[in-house]
Formats: structure tokens, C-alpha cells, sequence
């Protein structure tokens, strides 16, 4: 390790516009590959409040058309029955939340006097089980509460201080869309990246809201979010959702109409890829495969590159390669040696890369969007999460066995004695 | 026994136009502990032929015997592990790695051998230093030396894996006459103190009459 720490400084000394076009080209690459892939991450890895993305399920939308011809169809999210009725008790499901996944932005007023808007969170007694706010003081609303549509609500942080100024806000009265709310809990802000636990001001869910469709209940603003126990198989709660299906279907026939199935429940890596629709089967593989062409090209273009790069450090050490074969270096060992060095080298260059490619996702506004498309900037902590940081590490370990394994293996094809006597 | 066996060793380099025949058909042995002296005019072949003897090279023909081995059989990575156990080898031009320290340059051979503790590998490398007067330039980079040490840094390489054959082609070659005398005399030393067997390539006369024996090349055959 230190004598190739040795080498890799003699080589920037010796060959400096080489080293650094190295390095620089490696950390360009990285850079490219984190934006790409910390925008596709962010979307996806769990972090509070939403801690338990891998074991989410979402059950969205409803879709019927009618059996007659032309009569038409529709498509929405679900009424809170109807949500019920497909997704309430499923087996393997430890937590229901249902709720509107869209926050409303509405005006607030309190006592500091100011009037501003703020995303509103129409939400259960659940939610507060499914995703983990931290609660700064107070308490959450209950099962009690949410029922009586009581006019209780928690706060975020930083909305409890535009509110009330240092005043506590506990037991203090606010007014949402002129509605006169008590407060009964403060929380720590949630980051909008966060889309569904997202929320300035989170406030009883009326239940009760319905959108009719010719006489139908079935549809209305609701969203169930399904907390899976540890260790459940989606697709075994899909086929439970799917026998629910049928059973309304049969009895939705009886009034001339079908419902149809599009794989719900979606899980997180659905929510984020922006495929969900009420009225479609929700596709991520196009994506993914777009997104593994970009990872392959964002690699393999710099990869050619760094081995033209390398290959020419190497053909400086012709002679000492020879030499090393004639005391003994066995052709794998040279290939192993030049593979590690190479990585160091890249390495360095991914370090240098990442903290460029975190310093311009917290600068530059445009690269992440909350749910309503609007610009947000992850914290710093969320870039430096251990799935990110692996990744940046893979990417360069990628990059270096695809830039390295052809100069090495031709550096290992070296007969000794015309290498020892090259140059 | 011989330590080292050449028969019937035959090297033809062939490129597109013309085929050489650097080594014709040549026998020839060397017994444990004996200091030979490889003497001939340029191109008949003393390099080809100490290349061969040092498993760096195949013969086109003919059988290499070291330490009463058969070698042609042996794979790559057996090779390998021979020269690392068995072969020192010295040049013309020394071939000190410029990236590394003295130290780092001596230490090289046992790089590549197991079982070996980091401990054991400094001690080994501090010990052969002293015993060639080099412990001060240890630390020194190859660019720092003069020729004389330089190729000193390379016996100390060369025997730092306590190899029982030494390989050395022209070893004085691109020194003048007093470091010359400077490495012979370190050749003498390790061979009749350590009984390290050398088979040297030299064009000076002298230094090849202090040595055991001179084998004559021509034209890729051995005259006497
Ligand atoms: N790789 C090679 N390809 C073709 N011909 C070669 C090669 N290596 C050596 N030869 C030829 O083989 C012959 C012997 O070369 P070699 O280097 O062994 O001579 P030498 O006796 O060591 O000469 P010198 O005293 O100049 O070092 C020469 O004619 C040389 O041109
Ligand atoms: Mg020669």
C-alpha cells in the first residue's frame, strides 16, 4: 500500500498532465454518475420520516369502466370505504394509514399575525405509526380525534415559529382556511424530498369526503399506506388485493361495471419513478433500463479514457516491469498490482468527484423536486448516507476494473527480457 | 552434480525477413559454487544464453537443468517462484526501479515471496545494506547514486533473497575502471564467502582471468 501510495506520487511528479487528467477525468465521471444517481436515491433510500420505505406499500388509485359500449370510465384515488375495503387487514401488513397523499396549500394565520400559505397534511391517527416525525413537544392526534374530526393539529418546527413567534405553541390557536385549529404537537421539520410524510401542518382527515361517480362511492381523496411486517412478500399482498378486486368487481358488475387491476399496491421505487396513474399499470423497468444505459455510459465513456491514461503511465514502467518478472512477480501479481494501484488512483479521484457532486446538489436549485415538481435541496446528512457513499464506491471500483484490466493484462503479456531491455 | 545444466540449447529469432540463430546446439554446465566468466564478440549470444540459463527466456531447442531440475516443463508462475527463490540477477545498466528508495529497491525480490513477516523482510534488507556499505543511502532515490553504487544497490537486490545462482551480464560494463574493480571484488566476496554460484558476461580480459573459468562464445557456438 505505501509503495504504491510511492509510485502514485512519483508518477504525478514524472508525468503530471497524465496523473491529473487521471484523476480529474475519474473525478468528472463520479461526479456525473452521483448527480445521476443521488436523484434516483434520494427518491428511494428510507430515511425519517420515512424510515420504512422498503417495507412500504401504496395502495393508490381506483380504475372502473363500464360494460356498456362508449359509456365510458373512470379513474381516481379511492374513498375511504372503498380504500378500506381493498387494502384494511391484509395479511403481513402491520399498519394502515389512510390518508391524502397530496397536501393542501392553504392559508394560515395565528398570533405572531403573520398570513402565509402552508402545505397542509390531512392525515390519521396511523400515519403517525407508519412514518416516524419526531415529536418535539406535545402528542399526535388520535384514532378518537381523527373520527371526530377534531380541529387539533401538530406543527412542524419551523411553521410553530412563523405562527407564534417564541410564544409556545401548545394549547395556542391558529387558523387554517379560516378554520379555527388548537395545537397539540410540534415536530421536527420533514424535508420535502420526503413526499408522503411531508407536511407544515398536519390536521384530522374527514373521512368522510367523497367523489361520486354516477351514483358510486368508490372514489375520493384517500391513499392507503400499508407498513409491511419484517420479512412479507409484496407480491403475496398484491394477490390478497387482487382477491379483494374480485370481489368488488362482482359486485360492481351488478351495477354495469368492471373494475380493472393495475398491480396495486406500488411500492416506493414506483411512487418515485413518477409512472404511477390512476388509469394505468404503472411501468419502472423502462426507466431502469434507461437509467442502467446512462450508468453504463457515464462508466464506459470515461473508462476508455482512463485506460488510454493508464496505459501510457504503464509504458513508462516497461523496463521495471520486466525487472520485477525476473525476481519473481508472477503475471497474476502483476495484474493484481496494477489493478490496486489503479484503484487508489481512482479512488482519489471519486473522492474528489462525490464531495464535488454533494456540493452541487446543495447549491444548485433544480435537481431534486418535492411530489408538486417544486425545487427542494436535500440535507447534507440525506448525500451522506451509507447506500450513497457505497455506491460512489462501486462506481469507482466499476471504473477502475473496466479502465485497468486490458492495460494490465497486456502489462502481464510482457516477455521479460524485451521488457527489461525496452527503453 | 552441476548446479547448472545447458544441453543441446538451441534460440533462433525469427522475424519476418531473417532468422538468427543466436545459440546453436550448446552444452554446458556449471558446478556449484564456480565463478564463470562468459566471454565473445557482440551479438554471438552471451545475453540470449545467460536469459535462458536464467528462465527469462525459452530455449527454441534444448534442455535447462538448475539445482537438478528439469525447467522446460515448469508453467509460468513455476518459473516465476524459481527465479525468485533460486536466481539473482545483475545488469548492465542496472535497472533500479527510479520510484523507489534503495531500500524499497533491495526489499523488491522478497515482495514476491511468502511467509515472510514485514519484520523479517526490513531486517533481511538492513542486513544485506550494511554487509555492501549502504546502510547511509537507504533512504536515498536511485537519481541520487553514482553509477558504482547504483549498481552495488543492485547486488544487494540481487542477493537480498539469498538466490544460490548469480546472473551477471556485464555488470561493469557502464562503470569505469575502479568501481569496476569495486563490484568484482564483491563478487569474489559472495562467491567464495557465501558459495554463490556466478556465471558473469564480461569484455574485460582481466576480470575474467580472476574468475574460475572462461567459456568462449562465437557465433552462437562455445570455441573453448
Ligand atoms: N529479440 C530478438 N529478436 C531478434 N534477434 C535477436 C533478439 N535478441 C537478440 N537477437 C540477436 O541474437 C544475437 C545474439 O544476441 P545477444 O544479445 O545474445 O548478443 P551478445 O553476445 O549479448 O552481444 P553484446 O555483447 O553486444 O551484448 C544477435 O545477432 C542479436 O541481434
Ligand atoms: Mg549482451
Amino acid at each position: 500500500m505505501k509503495k504504491k501510495l510511492i509510485q502514485i506520487y512519483y508518477d504525478m511528479r514524472t508525468q503530471p498532465v497524465v496523473a491529473w487528467v487521471t484523476i480529474l477525468g475519474t473525478a468528472l465521471s463520479i461526479f456525473l454518475i452521483m448527480t445521476v444517481l443521488m436523484m434516483q436515491q434520494v427518491k428511494i433510500i428510507p430515511f425519517a420520516p420515512e424510515s420504512n420505505r422498503d417495507r412500504m406499500l401504496y395502495g393508490m388509485f381506483f380504475h372502473l369502466e363500464s360494460n356498456e359500449e362508449g359509456a365510458g370510465s373512470g379513474s381516481a384515488n379511492l374513498s375511504y370505504n372503498m380504500a378500506r375495503r381493498l387494502y384494511g387487514d391484509l395479511d403481513g401488513v402491520a399498519e394502515v394509514s389512510y390518508f391524502d397523499k397530496d397536501p393542501s396549500h392553504n392559508d394560515l394565520k395565528g398570533p405572531s399575525g403573520k398570513k402565509f400559505t402552508g402545505a397542509i397534511r390531512f392525515a390519521d391517527d396511523a400515519f403517525w405509526r407508519i412514518y416516524d416525525h419526531t415529536l418535539l413537544s406535545g402528542r399526535f392526534f388520535t384514532a378518537d380525534e381523527v373520527a371526530a374530526k377534531s380541529r387539533v393539529a401538530v406543527l412542524s418546527e419551523s411553521t410553530a415559529r412563523r405562527l407564534f413567534n417564541d410564544a409556545s405553541p401548545l394549547g395556542g390557536h391558529f387558523q387554517q382556511n379560516h378554520a379555527d385549529y388548537e395545537v397539540i404537537g410540534v415536530v421536527a421539520d420533514v424535508s420535502p424530498l420526503a413526499s408522503m410524510a411531508y407536511g407544515e401542518v398536519y390536521v384530522p382527515v374527514d373521512r368522510d369526503v367523497i367523489w361520486e361517480m354516477n351514483g358510486l362511492q368508490v372514489f375520493g381523496p384517500f391513499t392507503a399506506a400499508m407498513l409491511l411486517e419484517p420479512g412479507t412478500d409484496k407480491e403475496a399482498v398484491r394477490g390478497q388485493v387482487l382477491a379483494r378486486y374480485r370481489e368488488v368487481d362482482s359486485e360492481l358488475n351488478a351495477e354495469g361495471y368492471r373494475t380493472v387491476y393495475h398491480e396495486s399496491p406500488f411500492s416506493q421505487e414506483v411512487i418515485a419513478s413518477g409512472v404511477a396513474g390512476s388509469n394505468m399499470t404503472p411501468d419502472v423497468s423502462g426507466g431502469r433500463t434507461l437509467r442502467y444505459v446512462l450508468y453504463a455510459i457515464l462508466l464506459i465513456v470515461p473508462a476508455i479514457n482512463l485506460s488510454t491514461m493508464l496505459h501510457s503511465r504503464l509504458r513508462r514502467r516497461v523496463s521495471e516491469l520486466g525487472v520485477r518478472r525476473a525476481f519473481g512477480c508472477t503475471r497474476r501479481r502483476i495484474i493484481t498490482d496494477i489493478i490496486s494501484e489503479n484503484l487508489i488512483v481512482t479512488v482519489i479521484g471519486g473522492v474528489i468527484g462525490l464531495a464535488a457532486g454533494i456540493i452541487f446538489a446543495l447549491c444548485y436549485d433544480g435537481l431534486y423536486t418535492n411530489s408538486a415538481g417544486e425545487a427542494v435541496r436535500p440535507a447534507l446528512g440525506l448525500l451522506l448516507d451509507w447506500r450513497i457513499l457505497l455506491s460512489a464506491f462501486a462506481a469507482c471500483f466499476i471504473l477502475n476494473i473496466i479502465s485497468a484490466s486490458v492495460p494490465a493484462w497486456q502489462a502481464s503479456r510482457l516477455r521479460p527480457v524485451e521488457a527489461i531491455n525496452a527503453k | 552434480m552441476p548446479i547448472i545444466e545447458l544441453s543441446g540449447i538451441c534460440k533462433v529469432y525469427r522475424t519476418k525477413e531473417i532468422e538468427t540463430t543466436a545459440l546453436d546446439n550448446i552444452n554446458m554446465s556449471v558446478e556449484k559454487g564456480e565463478f564463470v566468466s562468459v566471454m565473445g564478440p557482440s551479438g554471438c549470444g552471451k545475453s540470449t544464453l545467460l536469459n535462458i540459463t536464467g528462465l527469462l527466456d525459452r530455449p527454441t531447442a534444448g534442455t535447462v537443468r538448475l539445482l537438478d531440475r528439469d525447467c522446460n516443463g515448469l508453467s509460468d508462475t513455476a518459473l516465476s517462484h524459481f527465479r525468485n527463490e533460486n536466481i539473482g540477477f545483475v545488469f548492465q545498466s542496472f535497472h533500479l526501479i527510479p520510484s523507489l528508495s534503495v531500500e524499497d529497491n533491495v526489499e523488491l525480490p522478497l515482495d514476491y515471496r511468502n511467509g515472510l513477516s514485514g519484520a523479517d523482510r526490513r531486517r533481511r534488507v538492513d542486513e544485506v545494506l550494511e554487509r555492501l556499505g549502504l546502510s547511509h543511502r537507504k533512504k536515498h532515490m536511485p537519481s541520487q547514486l553514482s553509477g558504482g553504487q547504483c549498481q552495488r544497490v543492485a547486488i544487494a537486490r540481487a542477493i537480498v533473497g539469498r538466490p544460490s545462482i548469480i546472473l551477471a551480464d556485464e555488470p561493469t560494463g557502464n562503470l569505469d575502471s575502479r568501481m569496476g574493480a569495486e563490484v568484482m571484488d564483491l563478487l569474489h566476496d559472495l562467491n567464495t564467502t557465501d558459495g554463490i554460484t556466478i556465471v558473469m558476461v564480461t569484455h574485460n580480459e582481466l576480470q575474467a582471468k580472476q574468475t574460475d573459468r572462461i567459456v568462449r562464445f562465437f557465433d552462437g557456438r562455445i570455441i573453448s
